[in-house]
């Protein structure tokens, strides 16, 4: 059965490692691999080594079948051992390298390019105990013997430590509560690995090599036959480790789904925008020829001397049409953006203007921008998206009755800014969810609104490398985060910290 | 998923409970005694008889039998408080010389450790055609010391051949499967791969070969401090132990059925170890005691040993033949 859920956490991590190709997914990926064959070693030596119960060789290997399987494999214990070596020592390594791919602190960031230092121990300790290698320097003198296991499970378990606390440093680094939640997940693949991992990483591979002999049981003892965890306490390790690597498969496919359903709603999007592009552009361009032939007109009808208020707002309701079209036509036609660095209160200043001229009287709570924080943003579109999320959340709150501001703020999460845009509205109903950034969505019942302004605010979004999410609860509201590449060249800017 | 953690939980406490346990009193007011046993006739035909016989019950005991594969594995298992008694073969009665168990019962003397070769293979039934052949052993067990006197025997060493260091069930699929040429086992593999080969494999070597170096003796060992705190239970155990072996003699069929039963095995397997020793009645055992053999069968052990025993230990300083005695009386 233990062998069941990690070889369902292997392959939970393949399809993760084919999906995402990237370095967070190929250390995760290791990780399992080197836990399975870690825990397939441990396993084919306790079957050939005996001492379990029966109910405890039903939890390690379900079936008795399995266990004389394992049994009767035909290995040298030299080979045998090494398979133990190899997944006990590139273990620590692979899950410590995944808890640095996963964080952002300064000393995370640096590890990042001098992964190779971390490799140090686990090569040496893998050398150590290349079976002629151990036979002949190790096995011969117990005091040796004794210094090698010690030194091995050192370093296992600081590595082991170390994972957990960088993870739990990074925990706390993250200030938003959003993000905080999501990255629990992550956290709790890499926890369930390292428990299962660190309850049999007591399980020296020289316990293997040295079989039948007397000296290494008598001055070490055999792990899994230890009184610390024998009969009962035997049944609640094994216990724990389900529960974890049950926890590790949630955790993964959880990331997964989180991954799968990002990628799948933007293929969704996208197709939905093809479909319309075409009917809308054409749409678009008999429009404007329409509101062209009608300014065409109005001017005719002014040469011929009619003056008056009605003749100047009909020219106003053209040209805004004609805006509104242009913008439409902007919306949903692929666009480039040009990213240069800009601080981001820039954008942001450029978009509560646009959100004022869209929404006169729109109240907006704003104080407080930092400084000195830049971005690669082209600060026209990028504002425009902004101020079509301000407008939407001014509308929600005015829906709700209420007239709290808009609340807007800016904080850092590591490499990225988070633009936090809350509103006090009704909330966003769970039907609705799936479809906010579609592209002709609306629940509002308004002439003016057309359906693209969350749409647009997404594209530009993501044109900027960034993505926007949302929390929402019904009655009190919804929030958007907006996560943006922070752009950190402060010597340009003469800001210092 | 907290629905899931929380049944898990509520299983891992149940199991807890379920698998506490150790010399203790069971609920029908038997003192429950954990069992180290290797899968073979020769660990099983007395305890098994005491079990099925209803032996044990009478002396107030029940059994828990543990599969082991190895005699110092079972050792370790007693230190660390997971076995009270066991069952160990030959190679492991070097521990107990050297004062890491006690003997508190003899069993008998063997004959299952054995060098086979493969006829298809090119070995012949002079150890000489061992050389340069991949022989399969255990080191550190009676499997090495059989080998080690076989090469002997030709004027060869471990460096004349290669040798593959395997555990016993690996030996013997080896064989099976004709990737070794030789190996050197003990009972049953011995006799799993001399059936799985049919005419191709021979014994090269046994116990009874080299009888005048040593005695291949097995025997029933528990902790020096269980055997301080537990004379009593020992000698109700070793109680059990006769009635079993008296039970044999008058039934071997029968207790090699129930022995195959255990091994989950079919009886003709077991059937054919029924030769691996010279099984004793306690009538005959006590015999042996009084009269001196069994002391000088541990003596010629020990001997056989060589250095790698402690040489100035006395036989009654590990074998408790007070118990044995009193559970006869």
């Amino acid at each position: 059965m233990l062998f069941t859920l990690i070889t369902l956490l292997l392959l939970i991590e393949g399809v993760f490692l084919l999906l995402r190709r990237d370095r967070r997914s190929v250390f995760l990926f290791l990780s399992s691999l080197s836990l399975f064959t870690f825990i397939l070693g441990i396993l084919l030596y306790i079957a050939k080594k005996g001492g379990i119960t029966e109910a405890t060789s039903v939890l390690l290997y379900g079936l008795d079948e399995i266990r004389r399987w394992m049994q009767y494999r035909v290995m040298t214990l030299g080979q045998l051992g090494y398979i133990v070596a190899l997944g006990r020592f590139l273990f620590p390594l692979f899950i410590l390298l995944a808890a640095f791919s996963f964080s952002y602190f300064p000393l995370a960031l640096r590890m990042k390019r001098l992964w190779w230092t971390l490799a140090v121990l686990p090569v040496l300790s893998l050398i150590i105990y290349i079976p002629p290698v151990f036979k002949a320097f190790i096995a011969p003198w117990p005091w040796i013997l004794k210094a090698a296991v010690y030194f091995s499970r050192t370093w296992i378990y600081l590595y082991i430590a170390a994972s957990i606390a960088v993870m739990i440093h990074e925990y706390f680094s993250i200030t938003s509560s959003f993000f905080r939640r999501r990255f629990i997940t992550k956290m709790m693949i890499l926890a369930s690995l390292a428990i299962v991992y660190a309850l049999y990483a007591p399980q020296d591979p020289a316990q293997i090599y040295l079989f039948y002999s007397n000296d290494y049981m008598w001055n070490l003892g055999l792990w899994y036959l230890t009184s610390g965890i024998s009969d009962g306490m035997y049944v609640a390790v094994m216990a724990l480790s389900f529960v974890a690597s049950a926890a590790g498969c949630y955790g993964t496919l959880r990331y997964l789904r989180v991954i799968l359903d990002d990628e799948h709603e933007e293929v969704a999007l996208r197709r939905k925008a093809n479909d319309a592009s075409a009917g809308v552009s054409m749409f678009i361009h008999g429009t404007k020829n329409e509101i062209l032939a009608s300014r065409i007109l109005i001017s005719r009808i002014e040469k011929n001397g009619y003056q008056g208020k009605e003749l100047d707002d009909l020219k106003l309701m053209m040209d805004k049409l004609l805006t509104r079209m242009e913008r439409l036509h902007g919306a949903i036609s692929s666009r480039s953006v040009h990213l240069d660095a800009v601080p981001i209160e820039t954008v942001l200043e450029e978009a509560l203007r646009k959100a004022e001229r869209a929404c006169p009287g729109i109240l907006i709570d704003a104080s407080g921008f930092m400084e000195c924080i830049n971005v690669l943003a082209d600060t026209d579109n990028l504002s425009e998206a902004l101020s079509n999320i301000l407008v939407n959340g001014w509308e929600a709150t005015l829906s709700a009755s209420r007239s709290d501001p808009v609340q807007l703020a800016v904080s850092l999460e590591r490499l990225w800014v988070s633009i936090t845009i809350q509103d006090n509205g009704t909330g966003i109903p769970k039907e609705a969810q799936h479809r906010i950034w579609e592209p002709f969505y609306s629940s509002k019942n308004s002439s003016s609104n057309w359906g693209m302004g969350m749409y647009f605010a997404r594209s530009i979004i993501r044109m900027h490398l960034g993505s926007v999410r949302f929390e929402t609860r019904m009655g009190r509201g919804t929030r958007f985060i907006i996560l943006l590449p922070r752009y950190d060249r402060r010597e340009e800017n003469g800001c210092q910290d | 998923m907290k629905k899931a953690i929380a049944i898990m939980l509520i299983a891992l406490v149940a199991l807890s409970g379920a698998f506490a346990g150790g010399s203790s009193e069971s609920s029908d007011g038997l003192r429950t005694v954990r069992v180290a046993y290797m899968a073979n006739y020769a660990s099983l035909w007395s305890v098994v008889a005491g079990m099925r016989s209803g032996a044990f019950a009478d002396q107030g005991i029940e059994v828990q039998l543990v599969e082991f594969a190895d005699g110092p594995t079972i050792i370790a298992a007693m230190e660390s408080g997971s076995i009270d008694v066991g069952y160990i073969g030959h190679g492991a009665h070097r521990l107990c010389i050297n004062g890491q168990a006690d003997i508190f019962c003899f069993s008998h003397v063997g004959n299952g450790d054995a060098v086979i070769g493969l006829k298809s293979h090119g070995v012949t039934e002079d150890p000489a055609s061992l050389k340069g052949k991949n022989v399969g052993y255990a080191s550190g067990t009676s499997s090495e010391t059989i080998l080690r006197w076989t090469l002997e025997e030709a004027g060869l060493s471990f460096d004349d051949i290669t040798a593959y260091e395997m555990d016993a069930s690996a030996i013997t699929s080896a064989m099976t499967s004709g990737s070794l040429d030789a190996c050197a086992t003990w009972s049953p593999s011995s006799f799993t791969i001399l059936e799985n080969t049919g005419d191709d494999a021979f014994i090269l070597s046994d116990n009874l070969t080299f009888s005048d170096r040593t005695a291949s003796i097995a025997s029933w060992i528990v902790m020096p401090s269980f055997a301080e705190e537990n004379h009593d239970l020992l000698v109700s155990f070793v109680k059990g132990l006769y009635a079993g072996m008296d039970y044999r003699a008058e039934h071997e069929d029968e207790v090699i059925g129930w022995v195959a039963e255990v091994l989950g095995t079919d009886f003709d397997t077991v059937y054919a170890q029924r030769g691996d020793a010279e099984w004793l009645t306690s009538a005959e055992l006590v015999s042996q005691i009084e009269d001196g053999t069994i002391e000088s069968l541990y003596e010629v052990q020990k001997a056989g040993f060589g250095e790698n025993a402690d040489q100035s230990a006395t036989i009654d300083s590990y074998v408790l033949f007070d118990v044995m005695t009193e559970a006869a009386s």
